[in-house]
């Protein structure tokens, strides 16, 4: 009989513990959506910011662009092979 | 009295009829119109697009990649001060008056104002805060290179619902792989229809288009672009173009042609420049064709390299035809060697009718020739070959020179690269790799596409070959230090039933080093004017790439 009583009484403290703890973290997860809202809109803002930033690397690694500021900056000399096939004097002596 | 109770009762049988097909046609004929008028009183679904796939070169640098950009739209129900939100967005955006004023009159909940609208213009509309006025973000394609490989690429239009589509190129090819599968949203409405919640359901979020990663060199396809336009301009050409292929795996390293277009603002330019005229573009390739022949030839050994021609004295008669060379000199006596030197066309009518027109036929097949060489590109064309039976003996002369006989350029660099392969012809392909958006990777490995020639006829038509770089028209454009093998060729142009005598196709084709090729590559200028000579304008064109492509590979010389 006491056992009985023991366990019963148990087992209604465990569910009066887990209900307790059920309401707090409820109340504490009720706010956190506004975090995460915060956060999810802080990562949307990474994504944008990434976006833009990968347009402006894909833009300025352009052969194209490198190639036409290159032009403005005066690198326009074309390279030549040369290909020795005998030996060449140092000088000549007129 | 019996007869009332009977009439009474087939009085409410009939009704009871009348009702039941009055209900079965509502639920049963009509039921689909019902649930999708219920479905639009109730909500709607609304399509979310995915991100497009980028399309990158082997360096893996997107060439066609994804911008960030917005879609402005307007909920007319809210807007409070209409002339001001239209003198607004007229300025902002720079949309017509009329246009704006027609969007905001309509009695709807959402009206698109403009798309493609970029960030700057967004952040200066939120600052200015216009009730009714909200913009979504979508992608738009963007091209860091701007027109290089555009008509490789092909062009991102819309479809008849208003969703991207690719036309043309590796846009339209591979588009569904590119466009990736949109996703579902439902919006349901309250009794005033207003727009109440939107739901997003974890199976049908969109999924991205795959990345497409391909075989083109971009520091190569710039090298010929800058090339090909400054050589259209100083022989005075109307156009050209220039192809360049691995012939050991298929893999197209370059592919360009002048003029192209900027895919970006493809609207503003005409219609026949989407073309990738490498792929569509017709012609009769006259000298150029020559290796594929000889080496049929040579392969079935109905001649040998040091085989004298009989014919080659001077110009051969067939019936009320005249064969001549290019040059009006004749060799008597010539080798097969020297036929190919000297371009000779009589010499090529003797090795072609040697072959004989079954042969010929045959080995054209296995060249490729009149068939789709299925290059992963929206566009081919492949003029098939005449019927055995429509073959007359001249038909058969002139095809021995590559005239009287129709293939676009791809076809020939496909069967030209099978020399430089040992006698096997590869598949080409633009596409090397495919990544999915969840990182998956899938290979686009080489396809063989069988043995056209012996290895042994291959090396010794690649010898040819290079004897002809090395002695014959061109010999003075090549760079010294390296066994290039190739082939000048001046085809003359069909027009209305006879050849024009002033304008040619230029072209020449090679493959280097000779001795262990890594690239094949063709080049043709459409009716040059400084010259009509192949020798004098493809072929410089050709060493000029050549030589920046044998230095980038680190390629030394080998003579």
């Amino acid at each position: 009989m006491k056992k009985t009583f023991y366990f019963i009484g148990f087992i209604v403290f465990t569910i009066i513990i887990l209900s307790i703890l059920q309401i707090a973290i409820s109340n504490s997860l009720s706010t956190k959506g506004i975090v995460l809202e915060k956060i999810n809109r802080e990562i949307d803002g990474y994504k944008k910011e990434n976006f833009f930033l990968r347009e402006k690397l894909l833009l300025a690694t352009s052969y194209t662009v490198i190639a036409s500021e290159a032009s403005i900056a005066g690198f326009t000399k074309e390279k030549s092979q040369v290909v020795l096939t005998s030996p060449l004097p140092l000088a000549i002596r007129q | 009295m019996k007869w009332r109770y009977r009439f009474i009762f087939f009085v409410f049988i009939f009704f009871f009829f009348l009702i039941l097909s009055r209900l079965f046609y509502w639920q049963v004929v009509r039921a689909e119109d019902l649930s999708t008028l219920g479905k639009s009183q109730y909500g709607k679904y609304i399509k979310l697009m995915p991100k497009r796939g980028e399309i990158k070169t082997s360096d893996d640098f997107s060439i066609a990649a994804n911008k960030l950009t917005y879609l402005v739209y307007v909920n007319p129900k809210e807007v409070k001060d209409k002339q001001k939100t239209i003198d607004i967005l007229s300025s902002v955006l720079g949309v017509d008056v009329a246009s704006a004023s027609a969007s905001l009159s309509l009695d709807r909940f959402w009206v698109s104002i403009k798309s493609k609208v970029d960030d700057d213009t967004i952040n200066k509309l939120e600052k200015i805060a216009l009730p009714g006025v909200g913009f979504e973000q979508e992608y738009s394609r963007f091209y860091p290179e701007a027109s290089m490989a555009a008509n490789l690429l092909g062009i991102v239009g819309k479809n008849e619902l208003g969703d991207d589509k690719g036309y043309s190129g590796l846009e339209g090819y591979y588009d569904r792989q590119l466009g990736g599968k949109p996703g579902i949203s439902s919006e349901v409405y309250d009794a005033f229809g207003k727009p109440v919640l939107s739901r997003l359901n974890e199976n049908s979020k969109p999924i991205d288009g795959r990345n497409l990663v391909s075989s083109i060199d971009r520091a190569i396809q710039f090298i010929v672009e800058n090339k090909l336009k400054k050589a259209v301009e100083k022989y005075g050409a109307e156009g050209g173009m220039v192809g360049i292929m691995d012939p050991k795996t298929g893999n197209i390293i370059s592919m360009a042609t002048w003029p192209s277009f900027d895919p970006s603002s493809y609207q503003k330019y005409s219609d026949d420049l989407y073309k990738n005229q490498f792929i569509s573009n017709i012609y009769e390739p006259g000298s150029t064709f020559k290796p594929l022949i000889m080496a049929s030839a040579l392969d079935s050994k109905v001649v040998k390299p040091d085989t004298k021609c009989p014919i080659c004295g001077g110009p051969v008669t067939i019936y009320d035809y005249k064969v001549k060379t290019w040059n009006d000199q004749y060799y008597k006596d010539t080798t097969m060697i020297d036929v190919i030197k000297h371009s000779d066309n009589t010499g090529m009518v003797f090795a072609v009718q040697s072959l004989g027109l079954d042969r010929l036929l045959d080995y054209l097949k296995k060249f490729g020739i009149g068939e789709l060489t299925s290059i992963d590109l929206q566009g081919e064309v492949a003029p098939s070959v005449k019927n055995k039976k429509d073959w007359y003996p001249i038909d058969l002369a002139t095809a021995g020179f590559g005239q009287g006989i129709s293939i676009t350029p791809i076809e020939l660099l496909v069967g030209f690269s099978a020399i430089a392969n040992k006698g096997i012809k590869m598949e080409p392909h633009v596409v090397s790799r495919i990544e999915t958006s969840s990182g998956e990777i899938i290979d686009v490995n080489p396809k063989k596409s069988g043995r056209v020639i012996s290895e042994e006829t291959a090396k010794v038509m690649t010898e040819i070959l290079t004897y002809a770089v090395d002695n014959g028209e061109a010999k003075w454009a090549k760079p010294k230090g390296y066994r290039i093998a190739g082939k000048t060729g001046t085809a003359q142009i069909p027009i209305a039933g006879h050849y024009d005598p002033d304008k040619t196709i230029a072209s020449f084709i090679g493959f280097a080093p000779a001795d262990d090729p890594k690239f094949s590559m063709l080049v043709i200028l459409d009716r040059p004017k400084t010259s009509i000579y192949g020798s004098e304008t493809a072929a410089p064109l050709f060493f000029d790439i050549a030589k920046d492509i044998l230095t980038y590979y680190n390629i030394p010389p080998s003579e």
